[in-house]
């Protein structure tokens, strides 16, 4: 199970969601925010420069040069209309770009560069206090004392803006109190319904950490959230396949013990009654007879070795299979086979479609399937007979038969093979049955493994077809 | 008969001659003294008390005309004389101890000390320092004391901008208290009218002014009161009741002086004319009464005295504008 | 005929031992693969009777080592290993033969026998197959004793043939195998070659079977 890997990276629920919507919503907020702050900043600031504009005219009417001189009536009396309107406090400078003549706040910042007849606004400080300030500039005409140059009049008009900073100030912290705890009742909220959501997954995994260990009963998924339902299902269907797999191992056990020990058991008396005889013809009958024990014993061991192998390879089988030629297989196993099929003078042959394509399996495992059938084959095929190996596409599967002249198989095992019921070793001991069923349930157990299956026919012109069907890898996965 | 006639005549015109003897040419036409700055400041005083003196002494016929042409406290006026009314003969221009400080530090343009003719000088003033007459603060030092708790509560004005001799006299003045002068907030008014009337409104808290354009603002029923008075020791009369600086323990002294040029093209006859009207007005009787009237005391020079005294002016005080950082050519 | 016995179990090799005797060969008998690697180094032997799983030098290890010394004496090799793989991954390794045990003892002499004559004949250059015999030396074929006419190109793919006898050669690996000494060598022309080599072999017992997506076999009838 893979309980340990799930505790490694267990993180509550909620916190995953926090993690996923708390940062955007605070970035949304702080990016609402803002803009709420500087478009209010812009009203407040088109505001302030319509009035400072109004006040720039009114000192530049108030600008007269017919004396010869510069003389710039006293704005106060103006700027106390303007007072009552504004917060802050008004602060002007009416120069002459030359610099002869300042008259007003002469520590104003000095303004940026400016063009004839243009307004320009900025913020700037002074005495540490911010202001934002309104300039002006327009040309003398005629120039004072007859300047030679042209000479330009700048007026400057500043207001301090400490109320608009105190009124921004106070949306901004306004706003982000109101959103802030908009986020944290959204928070409380959402924790709240997953906890609530939860609650019978919860009272599962408490169920589940009650079982005892070798429970493999099916979860219970009533009451639980719709999106965990296939997970359950899922691991029902796991339980299942273990449940059947522990059994089927179990009865294997017994059947293979009850399969060795019963010859170990004939040996035995055959060798107690050969030392009771005295007539050596009749010990070597009895030496015959314990010899023929001793190979079908040994033929069965090796096999069940295999069984076991295929079995316990099946469970290794992970992700990067190989790539397999599946003319080079067939060609290997023919070549395996060669010896002991010419001794009988078995013609042994190899076809392979154009469109096959490499199979992805292991290659070990798919040789001792093919390998076995045409062990099989070779053993029951008469004298001089033809086998016929072939690799073929079907659909979403790749198809590899052995093609016999042998007597076939009886009807009634080729019923059960063809159920999907193993192959009961408790069933036939006769020496032929033996093996080849052996065989068979070594070829099915790779098969299963492979995620394919063996399909053994009985071919009308006689003989055996054993077809395995392998399925395109996409297709296994998706089985899985 | 023709012989009586003539002789009528030349009896009727012994007088006009021995007048006019006395008097190398004829006055000027129009006789105008420009006071730059707006009225009611030191300038318009300089130039009102011209306009007394000559016409007391009888010099003049025709009073005095008194013209204003406001502008960086004379330099517009110094420019437009030197540059586009060089040689008027019945022009006058009224100058202080302001404007020389004012050259020294380059602020008239292009123009120093000797670009015009220095004609005479009429009196004295002294600097002061004026507060509203509600105002919390009793003495300089109060004053000082507020300012160096909160620089930018107490606003001073001026009659002049950054480096102007009244903005010397705040300087000189926080010098003295152990204030960074370049802390001060001040603005800065077209002559001392301006401020006074500023300082009324409660736009300014203090001015820093003469004693002349402000008692006469109090004689004329203005609500102020002198703080201070930039003199080495207290000045006589109603003013007896204003201590000095240094008696409050600021020891500075800030006299001004008083007096008029013409235009640099203006004829040599006609410069010696002005010069000699001014010499016989303060000789007249009469005159030390109207110094009086204006709070003002007597420094009469004329033609090269004053001359050499204006260039020796301009000289220390380039020196002390040097000392406050304030020279910009 | 000598055998070299590399077993370590000491009751198989001791029966082991008494029934080759009995059969008329002559045994030593090695316990582990350095005593073996020593007595292979210094003696001759017509066969080596190999178990692997040996202490001191696994029997694959000492495969290796003999075909790095170039030692031509067949191996068979004895285990219990089973798996094909295994069996596979050997004769690739360089074993000639390969008994599962356990096994028949007359199966075991058949086996050795065979190896040896293999050898001996590879040894003095004459490969047989039933009545038609090659001799590398002379370079001509032989049917029960008369000289058997062949152009160029079938001599060289029956000598192929018979020199890989129990082993299937497809066209593509004769095609390979001749390159060398015929660059215009396709399968097809070997087609036509083997259809007349058949005819030169005729009826008699020694046939070229076709074992058809496998490859050429040439088989004598009374062998197996």
């Amino acid at each position: 199970m893979s309980a340990s890997r799930t505790e490694a990276t267990e993180r509550p629920l909620w916190k995953t969601l926090a993690l996923w919507t708390l940062p955007t919503l605070l970035f949304l907020m702080t990016a609402s925010l803002l803009l709420t702050v500087q478009s209010l900043r812009d009203v407040a600031d088109s505001a302030y420069d319509r009035s400072l504009r109004g006040a720039i005219r009114a000192i530049d009417l108030r600008v007269s040069t017919e004396s010869g001189g510069l003389g710039v009536e006293l704005p106060y009396p103006l700027f106390e209309s303007f007072q009552a309107t504004a917060d802050g406090e008004i602060l002007f400078r009416v120069s002459t770009d030359d610099g002869l003549v300042q008259i007003g706040e002469p520590l104003l910042p000095p303004p940026p560069p400016l063009k004839p007849e243009e307004f320009v606004f900025y913020d700037a400080t002074y005495f540490d206090r911010p202001i934002r300030v309104g300039a002006y500039m327009r040309p003398l005409d005629p120039p004072l004392y007859g300047a030679s140059g042209g000479q330009n009049l700048v007026i400057e008009i500043a207001e301090t803006t400490e109320s608009r900073d105190a009124f921004l100030h106070t949306v901004m912290t306004r706003t982000m109190l109101r959103d802030l705890t908009a986020l944290i009742a959204a928070m409380v909220l959402l924790s709240l319904g997953v906890h609530a959501g939860l609650r019978p997954l919860r009272s599962l995994r408490d169920r589940l950490d009650r079982r005892a260990s070798d429970d493999l009963r099916q979860l219970d998924p009533t009451g639980l959230p719709r999106e965990v339902q296939p997970l359950v299902t899922s691991v029902n269907r796991l339980v299942d396949r273990h449940r059947a797999q522990g059994e089927a191992q179990r009865r294997f056990i017994e059947d293979a013990s009850h399969q060795l020990k019963t010859p170990l058991a004939v040996l035995r008396a055959q060798i107690d009654r050969a030392r009771q005889l005295d007539d050596t013809g009749q010990i070597q009958d009895v030496l015959a007879a314990m010899r023929e024990i001793v190979d079908r014993s040994a033929h069965l061991t090796s096999q069940l070795l295999s069984l076991a192998h295929a079995r316990n390879a099946a469970m290794w089988i992970d992700g990067a299979p190989d790539r397999v030629d599946a003319h080079a297989l067939l060609d290997s196993v023919v070549r395996l086979h060669v010896g002991p099929a010419r001794q009988r003078r078995i013609l042994l042959e190899v076809e392979v479609s154009p469109e096959m394509r490499p199979l992805h399996v292991p290659e070990a495992l798919l040789f001792e399937a093919v390998s076995n059938l045409l062990g099989n084959a070779i053993n029951a095929s008469p004298r001089g007979a033809t086998i016929v190996l072939t690799a073929c596409r079907g659909r979403h599967e790749t198809l590899i038969e052995v093609r016999d002249a042998g007597p076939g198989l009886s009807d009634a095992l080729l019923r059960q093979l063809a159920s999907g019921q193993r192959f009961n070793l408790a069933g036939g001991r006769r020496a032929g049955t033996d093996s080849t069923g052996l065989g068979l349930t070594i070829v099915q157990e790779i098969m299963k493994s492979l995620g394919g299956r063996a399909v053994l026919s009985n071919r009308p012109e006689g003989g055996l077809s054993a077809v395995l069907h392998l399925p395109d890898r996409q297709e296994r996965l998706k089985a899985d | 008969m023709i012989r009586i006639d003539m002789m009528r005549a030349a009896a009727l015109a012994a007088p006009a001659m021995i007048l006019s003897s006395t008097i190398a040419f004829a006055q000027p036409e129009n006789p105008e003294c420009i006071a730059p700055a707006q009225p009611g400041g030191g300038f318009d005083i300089t130039c009102k008390l011209a306009q007394a003196a000559l016409t007391e002494a009888g010099i003049l016929e025709s009073p005095l005309r008194v013209s204003y042409m406001p502008g960086g406290i004379g330099a517009v006026a110094y420019s437009t004389v030197v540059g586009q009314r060089s040689d008027e003969p019945g022009t006058i221009v009224a100058f202080s101890s302001g404007s020389l400080l004012n050259l020294a530090q380059g602020k008239f343009g292009d123009h120093d000390e000797n670009a015009v003719r220095w004609v005479a000088s009429i009196g004295t003033d002294y600097g002061a320092v004026v507060v509203p007459a509600d105002s919390p603060w009793e003495s300089l030092g109060q004053m000082m004391d507020a300012i160096k708790a909160d620089p930018g509560s107490v606003i001073l004005g001026a009659g002049g901008t950054i480096g102007s001799q009244d903005w010397m006299k705040a300087a000189l003045t926080a010098r003295a208290a152990g204030i960074d002068h370049k802390t001060m907030r001040f603005v800065a008014f077209e002559g001392g009218g301006d401020c006074a009337t500023a300082l009324q409104g409660g736009h300014v808290q203090a001015c820093m002014q003469d004693v002349g354009d402000s008692q006469a603002a109090i004689d004329g029923g203005a609500p102020l009161k002198l703080l201070a008075i930039f003199a080495p020791e207290r000045l006589s009369g109603k003013l007896a009741e204003v201590p000095t600086a240094k008696e409050q323990g600021f020891d500075i002294q800030w006299p001004i002086v008083r007096g008029f040029y013409v235009g640099p093209d203006v004829s040599d006859e006609d410069y010696a004319w002005w010069a000699e009207a001014f010499q016989k007005a303060m000789a007249a009787p009469g005159y030390a009464a109207l110094l009086e009237s204006r709070n003002l005391l007597p420094m009469p020079m004329t033609g090269e005295e004053l001359d050499s005294f204006v260039k020796s002016a301009v000289e220390d005080y380039r020196t002390l504008a040097a000392e406050f950082q304030l020279v910009q050519q | 005929m000598r055998v070299l016995l590399v077993e370590d179990d000491a009751d198989l090799a001791s029966w082991l031992t008494q029934a080759l005797m009995g059969r008329g060969f002559q045994v030593d008998w090695a316990e582990d693969g350095r005593m073996a690697e020593l007595r292979i180094t210094s003696e001759d032997f017509d066969v080596i009777l190999l178990d692997l799983g040996l202490p001191a030098l696994s029997g694959t290890d000492l495969l290796a080592r003999l075909k790095s010394r170039r030692n031509d004496t067949p191996v068979l090799v004895m285990t219990a290993r089973d798996s094909l793989a295994q069996r596979v991954a050997l004769l690739r390794d360089g074993a000639d033969d390969f008994m599962g045990k356990p096994f028949a003892i007359e199966e075991l002499e058949v086996r050795i026998q065979a190896l040896i004559r293999r050898s001996h004949g590879r040894a003095r250059g004459i490969y047989g197959c039933g009545p038609l015999q090659f001799d590398q030396a002379s370079q001509r074929f032989t049917m029960s004793g008369q000289p058997l006419a062949l152009s160029p190109r079938e001599q060289a793919v029956l000598r192929l043939l018979i020199q890989k006898q129990g082993d299937p050669l497809s066209k593509q690996q004769i095609v390979d195998r001749l390159v060398s000494m015929e660059s215009d060598l396709n399968p097809d022309a070997v087609e036509v070659i083997v259809h007349r080599l058949r005819k030169k072999l005729g009826e008699g017992r020694v046939q070229i079977v076709t074992l058809r997506g496998v490859g050429y076999l040439l088989e004598a009838e009374d062998e197996g």
